[in-house]
């Protein structure tokens, strides 16, 4: 740093130089008096430069920073000296210390002229620094904001790359590549066609042939153009013959194949497959798809046709079994028995397989089942003892489910992360059949009953208050879980019609992070005692009550609300747990903390969990008020 | 190139990896660790490469952040004194000027004066 150099180097000068004084003026306005009084004048004035002295260090430290410091790690301590430099600098100016300077030094021996040139120079200097500062920071903010879009790039790079993996792994076949090659050729003739254009304006808009990916793309877009009251009829007979079954589930043609099959008739399970994706996709559960029924809104119902549907239950309920059925039958020939219901993912249907005391979970994808190209056998493990469950490998894509089981890998001993134990004791429960059986719960599908009601058993003897409105909204929810005993249990939880789709997500979160839960039975089960219910560690949903100690509906009374493993999660207030067996400990198993997957999944969905509460933390409690209390 | 040769040797922390992403979430993370056991080796290793391959990427661009934040103080001071120089000379002639013509009492004062600067 020369000119810092300069600087020491010429305040050294100075302080050596004791030349005569010469005066340069001739006609001097200085006598000796004056000089003398300037003298005490100057000397008066040493004690306020002294300050300015002490301050001056610190300009000075603050400016070699400067130079003497360019590591990375440094940097920052580098642009806060600059700054405080100009900070004092700034500080001199602005209390105008300058001027004052120049009045304590005016009646001395010193050229004005000189000074003010002196003072003029500082001055410059400073602002040009100063203008020099701002600039590196701006550099500065430049330089954070390149690599913070460096980093996002990154991440996306890598968010990609780990997308592809995971589908090379986890396949859906018939998502991406089969429907990406089939369609486009009889997708441009559909929208070409005058009838489509007239009848579904948007169409061509939402669906251009040269964009189309394949996969859900069209799922969103195509959902759009079918306006509540389309007449699927009407669709049907438009594009009823140019689909003819060539097209997956999984796309708009999915839909347009679900019109097309009130035609065709179910000739072929994958189209039935295909009319359930687009019931599900317009209608999110089967209470939803009757009642659009009734109302006409939805004006195809296969359960109409006895000759195909001799239970003559409604349409979405028949779709379910025909379709259970149809899996059933194309895997006999692996002679091995089902093990519980068969559940759709995507375009996949999951179902599990029990042989040799080993578990096939099974994906097959019910577009490719047509050539039998697609199977996909992804999670294998032994029956033997669930709790340290085995993975034992994934195999992709076999010709056959007889070759998929063959080629299954051999087992692998890595331990699983099922939930541990705090509560060794099996749970009692006269509702739970068969429980002496010793395999029972141990795979989804063999899961022990906590709870097998019917609706109106599930309401029964509910408080006389509760308006007729509210009741008819409740919907008693079947759902799996892992409780305390490590194995799978199932229990019913009534809650608001509208909120059980989020109850289902909820608890699929639960089976997926295997967190455990201790029972789920309708509050009836206890007399409609909360008290009653939270003792025994019930998880529940709607009761009629008041909200403790008031007389205001709590959120229960509407089905909005659930209280979940009230032990692991009491209410706590006032340092009082309620229940008072309760005891709120962050890692003991069952227990919802703040960033719990359970609760963030709660929040996601619109949930407020009542542990983030200010006046008292009720930790088991989620709650979602809706508005109206109608239905949909 | 070590990473390299401890992936080759299969020796790679992949949780560890796992962990340090900067891209996942820790829902992601949660995923993928618990995918870990079902996975083959190769499978594995192919996982390790996109984690490795990030964190040399991360690397390069906290290196190129820091180079640009040396260079761009370094410009800083140059300029600064430059500038300083260009000024110098009105500054200190002015200052020895005032200095000259002063009596010692003045000198001392101006030291001070001058000091802070």
């Amino acid at each position: 740093m020369r000119f810092l150099q300069d600087i020491s180097r010429s305040l050294f000068f100075l302080s050596r130089w004791r030349g005569p004084a010469q005066n340069p003026v001739e006609s001097s306005i200085y006598s000796a008096a004056e000089l003398e009084n300037a003298g005490q004048k100057t000397g008066k004035s040493v004690d306020f430069l002294n300050v300015k002295t002490a301050e001056g260090k610190e300009l000075m430290d603050a400016v070699t920073a400067l130079g003497s410091k360019s590591s990375e790690n440094e940097i920052a301590s580098v642009e806060a000296g600059a700054r405080t430099f100009l900070n004092k600098t700034d500080a001199l100016l602005a209390r105008n210390e300058i001027p004052k300077i120049q009045n304590t030094l005016k009646s001395t021996s010193i050229d004005q002229a000189v000074l003010t040139r002196f003072t003029d120079a500082l001055t410059t200097f400073r602002a040009f620094l100063k203008e020099l500062y701002t600039k590196l920071v701006e550099k500065i903010a430049g330089i954070q904001k390149t690599f913070q879009e460096r980093v996002r790039t990154i991440q996306t790079s890598v968010q990609s790359r780990l997308d592809i993996f995971d589908k090379r792994l986890f396949p859906s076949p018939g998502l991406d590549s089969k429907e990406a090659k089939i369609p486009k050729k009889y997708l441009e003739e559909i929208i070409a066609s005058p009838d489509v254009k007239n009848k579904l304006p948007g169409l061509a808009a939402e669906c251009d042939p040269k964009a189309f990916k394949g996969g859900n793309q069209w799922n969103e877009g195509v959902l759009k153009l079918f306006p509540p009251d389309t007449n699927i009829q009407e669709v049907q007979r438009i594009v009823g013959t140019k689909l003819d079954g060539k097209f997956g589930p999984h796309s708009l043609l999915s839909l347009l194949l679900f019109a097309g099959l009130a035609k065709e008739g179910q000739e072929y399970a994958h189209k039935i497959d295909a009319w359930k994706a687009g019931f599900r996709a317009r209608f999110d559960s089967a209470s939803d798809a009757e009642a659009a029924y009734k109302s006409n809104v939805l004006k195809v119902d296969p359960g109409v046709d006895k000759d195909k549907n001799p239970t003559g239950k409604p349409a979405y309920k028949f779709l379910k079994e025909a379709v259970h059925d149809q899996m059933a039958a194309q895997f006999t020939d692996a002679s091995a028995p089902l093990v519980g219901d068969i559940l759709q993912q995507g375009g996949s249907f999951i179902f599990t397989l029990k042989l040799n005391n080993r578990v096939f979970k099974i994906s097959k994808d019910m577009d490719a089942a047509q050539d039998d190209t697609a199977c996909l056998v992804y999670e294998v493990y032994s029956t033997e003892n669930l709790r340290t469950k085995q993975y034992l490998g994934l195999h992709t894509e076999p010709k056959s489910m007889a070759e998929a089981l063959k080629k299954a890998p051999e087992p692998r001993s890595i331990p699983s992360e099922l939930p541990k134990q705090s509560d060794p004791k099996p749970i009692s429960n006269p509702d739970a059949s068969k429980r002496d059986h010793v395999e029972k719960g141990e795979t989804i599908g063999d899961a022990i009953i906590d709870s097998n009601m019917t609706r109106e058993q599930a309401l029964a003897d509910v408080s006389k208050k509760c308006p007729r409105e509210i009741l008819d909204n409740q919907a008693l929810v079947d759902v799996t879980y892992i409780s305390f005993d490590g194995k799978y249990h199932r229990g019913q939880l009534v809650v608001d019609k509208r909120l059980q789709s989020d109850v289902e997500e909820v608890f699929q979160v639960m089976l997926d992070t295997k967190f455990p839960i201790h029972k789920v039975i309708p509050i009836t089960k206890y007399g409609w005692s909360d008290d009653a219910s939270m003792k025994d560690n019930n998880t529940s949903g709607f009761n009629y009550r008041t909200i403790a100690g008031g007389e205001k509906l709590s959120n229960h009374a509407k089905g909005f609300s659930i209280d979940i493993n009230p032990l692991q999660n009491p209410e706590v207030q006032n340092g009082k747990n309620n229940p008072p067996t309760g005891k709120y400990e962050k890692n003991t198993p069952g227990t919802l903390t703040a960033d719990h997957p359970v609760v963030q999944k709660f929040k996601e969905l619109g949930w407020t969990w009542g542990g983030t509460w200010e006046s008292k933390q009720d930790y088991q409690h989620f709650e979602k008020p809706l508005k109206k209390t109608s239905g949909k | 190139m070590v990473q390299l040769a401890r992936l080759q040797t299969a020796q790679v922390d992949l949780v560890a990896l796992i962990e340090n992403s900067v891209s996942l979430s820790a829902e992601q993370k949660a995923y993928w660790k618990n995918k870990l056991p079902v996975l083959s080796r190769e499978q594995q290793g192919e996982l390790a490469r996109i984690f490795l391959d990030e964190a040399a990427q991360m690397e390069q661009a906290k290196g190129q952040q820091k180079q640009s934040l040396v260079t761009a103080v370094q410009d800083f001071v140059v300029d600064a004194e430059t500038a300083y120089n260009r000024e110098k000379q009105q500054l200190w002639h002015g200052a020895e000027e005032m200095v000259k013509h002063s009596e010692v009492q003045e000198q001392e004062a101006l030291l001070h004066l001058l000091q802070p600067l």
